[in-house]
């Protein structure tokens, strides 16, 4: 990778930030059209999924409020573990470590499927680097934590962090293909 | 719910699948930074790209009960926003992958000291000066990550092709970096 390709990664989030965007006259656009494309026409009510008839679903909803206390009780137990050193998004907002606790398990799931810790990280130099740069990208996401004004600004980088986190991980599985299909091949023509 | 849908988006798919209008709202505030700055780069024509991202999120709104997580709900949005900006380069036959070139790397030289900001505003216009075809190629591979295989796949040529683009595409970004913004890497 070279120096310019290097910096574009690392301020990879900026280049979606150079252009005006006319959000209020296009979303109006939009708005115009779902009207009047059929089958896209709004809601008479705006869903509600919080809207239970109490008195025929009394049972649902006790079962419902246990289930939010058992949860709740394993959030706590677990963003303490799945924040980074030093800065803990529950500090900011349960909601927001309950959302990074999520995604770390969905890297964590990734991580064992494809053993990771048990890979030649020579093999795969590349992605292993990759993988790298874009940890050091995270870590001052989140020193900058602290100045980011909007909640969804902030779940919103770390969506993109992990997103592109699983599809390195996807790369690196598609290298693992490769690399033992190559292997595979090469002791066919020496058997 | 698959690997790559956090309960959060996948309760918003929901709801924008039931028509409420406030929920499409949001997943419109989400994307379409990322998606307006997508189709600028490929189509670089500020109205177009508008065009590009409302039919973008038509099609989002109309075939959402289609995603089924196998992919980041982001990559499925982009991958409409890249096809769109496809089909209209297509029409307007700006889709061609050309080879003349002048291959020479830049010299490095000692960088002027500016901001990153600036240097991004600045990288975002040289990539909008670049051919369509090793652009296209460039905003795929390297600003949206997807392999030389599947741009191949996506664009119809073969994934040399693709390759000869890409190195063509970061040389030329270079030579008008450095040639007309004065910046060098």
């Amino acid at each position: 990778m070279n120096p310019l390709e290097e910096f574009i990664l690392d301020k990879r989030d900026g280049l979606d930030r150079v252009e005006p965007t006319r959000e209020e006259e296009m979303w109006k656009k939009i708005e115009g059209q779902l009207s009047s494309v059929p089958g896209l026409k709004v809601a008479d009510k705006p869903s509600n999924p919080w809207q239970i008839s109490i008195g025929r679903n009394w049972l649902m909803l006790a079962a419902g409020l246990a289930l939010a206390i058992g949860v709740g009780l394993f959030w706590i137990n677990t963003t303490n573990t799945t924040s980074s050193p030093g800065i803990k998004l529950a500090d900011f907002s349960a909601e927001l470590a309950k959302e990074q606790a999520r995604y770390v398990a969905l890297v964590k799931a990734k991580e064992s499927e494809l053993e990771i810790d048990k890979l030649d990280r020579k093999v795969f130099h590349e992605v292993f680097q990759e993988l790298e740069t874009w940890e050091a990208i995270y870590q001052e996401y989140l020193k900058d934590l602290p100045t980011y004004q909007a909640k969804e600004e902030v779940v919103h980088t770390l969506s993109k962090y992990y997103e592109r986190k699983i599809r390195i991980l996807e790369r690196l599985s598609r290298e693992m293909e490769k690399h033992y299909q190559q292997e595979k091949r090469k002791n066919e023509k020496r058997i | 719910m698959t690997p790559f849908i956090t309960a959060k988006e996948e309760k918003l798919v929901k709801a924008c699948l039931n028509k409420d209008r406030q929920a499409q709202r949001q997943l419109y505030n989400q994307y379409v930074r990322a998606m307006y700055h997508l189709a600028m780069r490929m189509v670089t024509d500020a109205s177009k790209a508008e065009d590009i991202v409302q039919e973008s999120f038509i099609k989002v709104f109309q075939y959402l009960n289609n995603y089924k997580g196998d992919a980041t709900l982001g990559a499925w949005i982009k991958r409409i926003t890249i096809n769109t900006c496809l089909s209209h380069l297509r029409k307007a036959e700006r889709l061609v992958f050309t080879d003349n070139f002048n291959e020479q790397i830049p010299a490095r030289e000692s960088q002027v000291k500016t901001s990153s900001k600036n240097q991004l505003n600045k990288i975002h216009a040289a990539i909008k000066e670049l051919p369509t075809g090793s652009r296209t190629v460039l905003t795929l591979h390297l600003l949206e990550g997807y392999q030389h295989q599947e741009i191949s796949e996506i664009l119809g040529i073969t994934v040399s092709t693709s390759k000869t683009q890409y190195r063509r595409g970061r040389l030329l970004l270079q030579k008008i970096l450095k040639e007309k913004y004065k910046l060098t890497y």
